[in-house]
């Protein structure tokens, strides 16, 4: 089952209950030896993204590296793996998306982070070519024993050009070091380290880029070569950034320069794995929440060790991918799979006592997040888990003038609260791999003390609130504080939350269904990112016919108070379809439709002048088409051209409903990107167009940008020099404004698994009607990387 | 003229940097191998790239074995050998020629892959997808005992030709008489009958090749035979 979702999802994936919606169309094969151009569209969310992250990894390789993408144009998202990344692996790759509420989702990603695209190294335009042959065939050989590739490729020495052959042994361009004579390839490497050696060569054949099959050798323990039988992977980072103004005040965007440092460190030894992890920033501040992390680890087939900065993923409502700081372990065996988690989920910070603007002194309490959770079963079969957690703010991490003062009246009051939150959850799944379902379901429960600091209740005062529970909440102080601030009191229906779901692959469907509901007063500090009081039911189909046809749907169904405690009830439906048609050799199209309503209606039991009936509706088109003009000897040229058309329109009233909101939007972008062959040149021309006009004022709103960029190769891609300009002009019924930045770049790499990229920009923004507003920021980035 | 010598010129300079390509490989020695390239000995590894004319000599108790560019045939040479290499590409295809002055060789051709031929100081033998032994006594007395295809031999006194079959034997003098009979194993050294029979190996043997699933990790495919 598992892979069958798996070869799904590379194609194409819509997330339930997603707040970003986009469309990736993946390319066919990377080719090695250039960085791997990636786009990425997004069709709905864009308001919610705080950036956007491309995260790659060679197939088998378990720490994923990560790269900020940029918005090159409103909506489409670019980067490149790097080229020193891979030759003659499959690469895996993400897209992570990081939300303005500090959640994050990926692309493609079902419910955990798992998944990726895998691509493998062949040429988009070219084709795998049989007249490479390898001239030695040894399967095997010590690292006692030279390791030798020799190809020949006699067959078509005529159509080649010498100039393009590129060989790459162990993800590692060699062509350097390869002794060319006549039509043979020869490369030697004398006392290889054991391990794998993957080697793959191409050329270019009549403007033609061509590949040879990836050729293995094992290379096994010598008897001479004295080594250390670990494996050691990983990377050292350091990136800085460094920012000047002519005006701080009006300046959009970063103005505080800084530095950062990360590395990750993956070492194997037999059936042990060792990982650190380290990010080191200048934006670093005790008494702000951690920017640091710090991560050492171990790991064996069935236990696993780790300290330091975490984010355990128990179930959906306990522990989900919040970081906790402290200590992380988990038995896993076959049958039974025990997790527990132990630290510090939120930093202590104070805020000095602003006498000036008569602010008290205020604070965040170092906040110790604890949790456990047993899982009975296989789970390619039938599993049961318990999980258990609970957070709690340690009062006596703050100083009391941190968190309380004293009124005029003398009365004590909190200017910060400290919180005990318990959640406790049971899930079941049941896999049928057979029958290439997967259902499940998870029923969770919480209790939230909103202010523990009075301490806890005694029990008389407990008696009178009329718990039919025989304990003594002082006996639980240490587990937990009850006392008046608990929410609720007694645990019911409000204090729950659960869903049920069910995944299915029939007849090239892979159908889900999933309903959940989240109760008034169900608070998980593990988990955020709930909405409350509501339920949501979630269809969603995806087809994948061959590499061909992509098609994929969802639909979302949500309403609010539950508990029917509001005024209102809110209700709100969407839909989201893709698809993605790419036949070999033809323009790719993608298209996208979405569409969102919503509604209010009063609750009939409370009587309220705040209620205000309303109803919208949302909906956007996007259409794209690209294509990969390959027929275009020596200037392989890739265009894409996407077209959106969308409507906001809501109504509201009183008495009787009034357009408050009637808008419409439409726009298209245009992206050529070519690579000449005869000269190591890369350009990119994209122009973008949007028109917002309001219905109600008529005022129209317009967005014209151009982006231009160009790169060029020195010294075999050593060093690449870019040069890139953008301009973005704002006109129509608002102030006549322009952004345009000029960048000036240079990657480099000097040495092996070596990058140094350096980019200096200029922006200048200017307003015609409001120079006061004006302003000019220079920006220099750099970014030093070293795999190993 | 002037074109004529210049033409000349060109042809001389195509067929110098002709010359400078690889034709082999030299795939395995083992005890006294040397390595001769424009008359002088040069210093070797294992994958060195062997050019036209180069002259590989065996010693007592000595191995080597080579393969064309194009991979399509392997040459072995067995002790106190010595055999001097050329190849011409034609086209798509590599026409070899291998001139063994002293020694014995085993030769492995595949079908439909240029021309290949044996020469000895007394006999050229042309072979298509073939594998035989050459041997070449010091006097020049030559014999091809072919194991498995067939060989025509032709006589350079007499320009008499032969077809040797599978399971036969052709012994040439050094005056170019020829004599064709059935093979039998004291015609092989003892070293020779261990190569061939090492490529007839018939006791099972495993190989483990590894290769890439569909996820890109490497797996292993056991092989006996």
């Amino acid at each position: 089952m598992k892979k069958i979702v798996l070869i799904l999802l590379v194609f194409l994936l819509i997330n339930l209950l997603a707040a970003v919606t986009a469309i990736h169309v993946m390319p066919s094969s990377y080719i090695p030896g250039l960085d791997l151009e990636l786009m990425l569209e997004i069709t709905q969310g864009s308001t919610e993204l705080n950036t956007v992250n491309l995260q790659y990894r060679s197939s088998g390789e378990q720490t994923w590296q990560s790269l900020a993408m940029r918005e090159d144009e409103p909506g489409f998202w670019r980067a490149a793996i790097p080229r020193a990344t891979y030759s003659t692996s499959e690469v895996e790759y993400r897209f992570e998306f990081e939300l303005t509420n500090g959640s994050k989702e990926y692309l493609p990603g079902l419910e955990s982070s798992h998944e990726a695209y895998v691509i493998a190294p062949q040429a988009s335009s070219g084709e795998k070519s049989s007249a490479f042959v390898l001239l030695n065939s040894e399967e095997s050989i010590t690292s006692d024993e030279d390791y030798i590739l020799a190809v020949s490729y006699m067959a078509i020495a005529d159509e080649v050009d010498p100039a393009s052959i590129k060989v790459f042994v162990a993800d590692r361009d060699v062509s350097k070091l390869v002794q060319k004579s006549g039509s043979t390839l020869l490369y030697r490497e004398e006392k290889p380290s054991p391990g794998i050696r993957k080697a793959l060569v191409m050329a270019i054949a009549d403007g033609k880029e061509l590949f040879s099959e990836t050729w293995i050798t094992e290379v096994l323990p010598g008897s001479k070569r004295i080594s250390l039988p670990i494996t050691l992977k990983g990377s050292v980072n350091l990136s800085a950034n460094a920012y000047a103004s002519s005006d701080e005040d009006v300046s959009f965007g970063n103005t505080l320069s800084d530095f950062a440092t990360w590395t990750d460190l993956n070492a194997s030894y037999g059936i042990v794995n060792a990982s650190t992890k380290l990010y080191l920033s200048s934006l670093e501040s005790s008494n702000k929440q951690p920017v640091n992390r710090y991560t050492f680890g171990f790991q064996i087939p069935w236990f696993e060790l780790f300290l330091g900065d975490y984010s355990p993923e128990f179930s959906e409502y306990t522990l989900n991918g919040m970081n906790i700081r402290g200590l992380h372990s988990k038995l896993d065996t076959r049958y039974l799979r025990l997790y527990l988690s132990h630290g510090e989920s939120v930093r202590k910070t104070t805020v000095e006592r602003d006498s000036v603007q008569n602010i008290n002194a205020q604070g965040t309490f170092k906040q110790e997040a604890i949790g456990a959770r047993i899982a009975i079963g296989r789970e390619d079969g039938f599993t049961l888990g318990f999980s258990g957690t609970r957070h709690r703010d340690v009062i006596s991490s703050l100083d009391p003038e941190y968190y309380q003062y004293y009124d005029s009246q003398g009365d004590i009051q909190y200017s910060t609260k400290a919180q005990d939150n318990a959640v406790f959850s049971v899930d079941a799944s049941l896999n049928v791999p057979d029958q290439q379902v997967l259902m499940g379901v998870e029923v969770a429960t919480s209790l939230l003390n909103k202010n523990t600091i009075p301490g806890v209740i005694s029990d008389d005062e407990f008696d009178d609130y009329n718990v039919d529970l025989d304990l003594s909440p002082q006996d639980f102080e240490n587990l937990f504080v009850i006392n008046k601030n608990l929410e609720p009191f007694n645990i019911g229906k409000a204090n729950t939350a659960w869903k049920a779901y069910i995944r299915s692959y029939i007849m090239k469907n892979m159908i889900t269904v999933e309903y959940r509901e989240i109760g008034s007063a169900f608070h998980a500090l593990g988990s955020p990112y709930h909405l409350n009081d509501s339920r949501v039911i979630s269809v969603s189909d995806q087809i994948a016919i061959g590499r061909i046809l992509f098609l994929g749907g969802t639909f979302n169904h949500t309403k609010d108070n539950l508990m029917e405690h509001a005024t209102e009830t809110n209700s709100y439906q969407s839909i989201q379809t893709q698809a993605i048609l790419r036949i070999p050799n033809l323009p790719y199209l993608k298209a996208s439709f979405n569409i969102n309503d919503s509604e209010n209606s009063q609750n009939g039991d409370i009587e309220s002048d705040a209620y205000i009936p309303y109803s919208g509706n949302y909906s956007q088109y996007n259409f794209g088409i690209g294509y990969d003009f390959f027929q275009i000897p020596y200037v392989p040229t890739q265009l894409e051209l996407s077209m959106r058309s969308g409507k906001n329109f809501r109504e509201a009233g009183i008495q009787d409903l009034e357009t408050v909101n009637d808008s419409k939007n439409s726009g298209f972008n245009f992206n050529l990107s070519s690579r000449f062959l005869p000269i190591p040149l890369k350009t990119q021309i994209a122009y973008s167009n949007a028109r917002n006009t309001d219905d109600l004022t008529k005022d129209e709103y317009k967005n014209n940008r151009l982006f231009l960029r160009a790169e060029y190769s020195f010294l075999s891609e050593m060093l690449k020099p870019y040069l890139s300009y953008s301009n973005t002009s704002l006109s129509g019924d608002q102030d006549k404004q322009s952004y345009s930045t000029t960048s000036l770049g240079l990657q480099a790499y000097p040495i092996r698994n070596l990058s140094i990229t350096t980019d200096l920009g200029f922006k200048v923004y200017s307003n015609d009607d409001d120079s006061s507003a004006e302003y000019n920021t220079t920006t220099w980035r750099l970014l030093i990387s070293q795999r190993f | 003229m002037k074109k004529l010598i210049l033409l000349s010129l060109i042809m001389v300079l195509c067929v110098t940097l002709l010359n400078a390509d690889a034709v082999a490989m030299l795939m395995a020695s083992k005890g006294k191998l040397s390595l001769s390239r424009a008359a002088s000995q040069i210093k070797f590894h294992k994958g060195e790239l062997l050019m036209n004319n180069d002259v590989l000599r065996t010693g007592a108790e000595s191995f080597a074995a080579y393969k064309y560019v194009d991979a399509s045939s392997t040459v072995k040479m067995f002790s106190n050998s010595v055999a001097t290499i050329t190849a011409t590409k034609e086209g798509n295809k590599l026409n070899k020629n291998v001139a063994v002055s002293k020694g014995s060789i085993l030769t492995n051709v595949n079908k439909g892959t240029g021309l290949f031929r044996v020469s000895t100081p007394t006999t050229v033998a042309s072979v298509k997808g073939t594998e035989f032994f050459t041997k070449v006594e010091e006097g020049g007395a030559t014999q091809f005992l072919v194991t498995d295809g067939e060989v025509e031999v032709r006589i350079l006194v007499t320009d008499e030709t032969a077809v040797v079959g599978k399971g036969q034997t052709a012994l040439i003098s050094a005056l170019g008489e020829l004599h064709l009979r059935a093979s039998n194993p004291d015609d092989l050294s003892a070293a020779e009958q261990i190569e061939l029979e090492s490529m007839r190996e018939t006791v099972p043997k495993v190989i483990r090749i590894p290769v890439l699933d569909e996820n890109g990790r490497v797996k292993y495919i056991e092989i006996t035979y």
